[in-house]
């Protein structure tokens, strides 16, 4: 079965990491035309220059961008981690959110993955589809399949800290999301910096209140 | 009743992720799929089917009645948004509809059983309690072992009361993929079988003279089945102003809103109700810690908080059994909305024991119409059984 080795090379058994990786688009790569045209350039990364050992990434941009972005860190030395959990619709049913072209970007990024090493001990990137959060829809007979992130779908802020991490750097092109937020605020409770980058810019510290939430970067500066 | 090691966990782990349809083996820093298996006897396995006949039997009765006798709806804590809409269950007909309900069992201190519950509106764990025991066998490599599939006993079922190569409808959470996996598990089995599978959420029916019509984008159409996983107190919240037609629908459902008597906690408040009325709850009362209202005076050494519509372990305040941070919470809950909550006496579980760990056991046996179907278990380092708790598969050892 093809969707079990792109997964096996995706969520390495041993890796401490890769327990958080989300099965269900490694599931749906069986229902996948691998024909289909896509585009295979990879991420170029402008925010760090090197792995950073005590520092994980949140990337939060569209799920197939994250993917490709995830590999580029791979190749700093990141160990990715896929948290993408949307649903499928029937075939011919319009939904909320695309999420067929993720399966295709796990099956093609095996292909890469496959070659990179990646130490154990190496901390993590964790990849988010923001497009998950589209839950508008026109119309009742769209299937919603867009979802939020919660805290068990993540480490612990005691997992991490103990696996030496002590920062985290937020990678997202404007605002951070309500459901990321709220989970970066219990990190930062319990003393793990949040950085944030826009992509292009250096991860600058920032400090998340309860009240920003909701609010765009622009409108709130907080570093 | 023992746990017996599973070999080669790595690849016993990837086969439950994709052919056992696990989706969800991981809960915040927790595995959720246990390293073992639960072996109950031949005779283990009979007495709790048969007592998990006898408390079905009950609980059909009485919630056929309470059905007539709505006056007790007030003692359920039923939301006045359902409460609303259980008058056009008038109807209901338990012939033609399919119910399917899990009771929860416990081995306690002094070798009985206890039961905490039953899900009585949507008990999941469907796959677990029919691929994962096989799987783990596969695994033991005991010809001695053997397990109930609980997913033929459910289809066949389905098979009698929805035509053949009918169109059913899989009505769940579409955003939640937890909720996917035990739909999909029913939905690929049931498109073996023939049927035309939807899935869909409880807003994507409409119904029209009773019947049930698909609305999704690109199936519409009247559909011939429900099978809903969404639970009863959430379909308010849907956008649809006439979902109250899941009430009096003359589709076939599995299960049918009359589940909602007995998914409330505070459904041993009515047994004496009942009993006055020549019901029999004897085995429920034998079998599930004496419950109360909530009553402030009680030494909550003996006696537990339960909220009236929680749903997997959750809010339920046991002294030691969750951070004091917690409890103090949920106690703090429970002086603010009194009648949200029960009291009921704590039972001591016996655990089983495993590489020198106590594992608590909480034993979901299965019914559909009323016939044993199989079980589903789960296990925990702590008597609560919530969140934290991991699935276990369970097969059944021969008589030698």
């Amino acid at each position: 079965m093809i969707e079990k080795e792109v997964y096996k090379i995706w969520a390495p058994y041993n890796n401490k990491w890769s327990r958080w990786t989300k099965i269900i688009p490694f599931v749906a790569i069986k229902d996948i035309n691998i024909h289909e045209l896509f585009n295979y350039e990879e991420a170029k990364i402008y925010y760090i220059d090197k792995m950073l050992k005590d520092t994980a990434i949140f990337v939060d941009i569209a799920g197939v961008n994250a993917i490709k972005e995830g590999l580029a860190l791979a190749r700093m030395g990141y160990m990715p981690v896929v948290v993408f959990n949307g649903t499928n619709p029937l075939p011919d049913t319009l939904s909320a959110m695309d999420n067929i072209s993720i399966s295709y970007m796990l099956w093609w990024g095996a292909g890469i993955l496959k070659n990179i090493k990646i130490a154990e001990d190496n901390p993590p990137v964790f990849l988010f589809d923001s497009n998950r959060l589209k839950s508008y829809i026109n119309s009742p007979s769209v299937f919603d399949n867009s979802y939020d992130i919660y805290q068990q779908d993540v480490p612990t802020y005691k997992y991490l800290l103990k696996h030496g991490i002590k920062n985290i750097i937020i990678r997202t092109p404007d605002k951070i999301s309500k459901d990321l937020r709220k989970i970066l605020c219990t990190y930062q409770n319990f003393g793990i910096n949040i950085l944030y980058t826009n992509g292009y810019t250096r991860p600058r510290k920032i400090t998340l209140t309860k009240k920003d939430a909701g609010k765009t970067l622009d409108d709130n500066i907080f570093w | 009743m023992k746990l017996v090691k599973i070999p080669n966990f790595e690849d016993y782990r990837v086969d439950a992720l994709f052919d056992c349809y696990k989706w969800d083996p991981q809960f915040s820093d927790s595995e959720t799929l246990a390293r073992f298996a639960l072996v109950l006897s031949e005779d283990e396995a009979s007495d709790v089917a048969s007592l998990t006949e006898s408390l079905d039997k009950e609980t059909r009765a009485a919630e056929n009645y309470i059905n007539k006798h709505q006056y007790l709806n007030r003692i359920l804590q039923i939301p006045n948004s359902l409460s609303k809409c259980l008058k056009y269950m008038g109807d209901y007909d338990e012939a033609k509809n399919i119910r399917l309900m899990r009771y929860d069992f416990h081995p306690t201190e002094n070798n009985t059983w206890a039961i905490s519950e039953v899900n009585s509106d949507v008990p999941g764990g469907f796959a677990e309690g029919s691929l994962l025991p096989k799987l783990a066998i596969k695994y033991i490599g005991d010809k001695n072992y053997y397990s109930i599939n609980f997913g033929d006993i459910l289809c066949g079922a389905i098979c009698k009361k929805i035509k053949k190569g009918g169109t059913i409808m899989l009505v769940h959470c579409t955003s939640y993929s937890d909720d996917r996996q035990v739909m999909q598990f029913l939905g690929d089995k049931l498109i073996k079988l023939g049927y035309k599978i939807l899935y869909g959420s409880s807003d994507h029916l409409i119904f029209k003279e009773k019947r049930a019509y698909s609305i999704l984008d690109n199936h519409e159409c009247f559909v011939d089945g429900i099978i809903r996983f969404t639970p009863l107190e959430w379909l308010g919240n849907t956008r649809l102003k006439n979902w109250h037609g899941y009430f009096n629908t003359v589709t076939p459902s599995c299960n049918y809103p009359i589940a909602i008597y007995a998914q409330s906690k505070c459904f041993p408040l009515v047994f004496d109700y009942l009993e006055e009325s020549g019901i029999k709850m004897t085995m429920w009362k034998k079998l599930l810690p004496k419950t109360t209202k909530v009553n402030f005076t009680a030494n909550l050494e003996e006696y537990i908080y339960k909220p009236v519509w929680g749903r997997v372990g959750e809010k339920i305040a046991i002294k030691g059994s969750c951070s004091n941070e917690e409890y103090n919470e949920i106690l703090k809950d429970v002086r603010k909305h009194k009648k949200r909550y029960i009291l009921q006496k704590k039972f001591i579980s016996k655990p089983v024991v495993y590489e020198g760990n106590n594992y608590h056991v909480c034993l979901g046996s299965y019914t559909v119409d009323g016939k044993h179907a199989g079980f589903y278990a789960r296990v925990s380092l702590k008597m609560r059984i919530d969140s934290d708790a991991i699935d276990v598969p369970v097969i059944i050892e021969r008589k030698k």
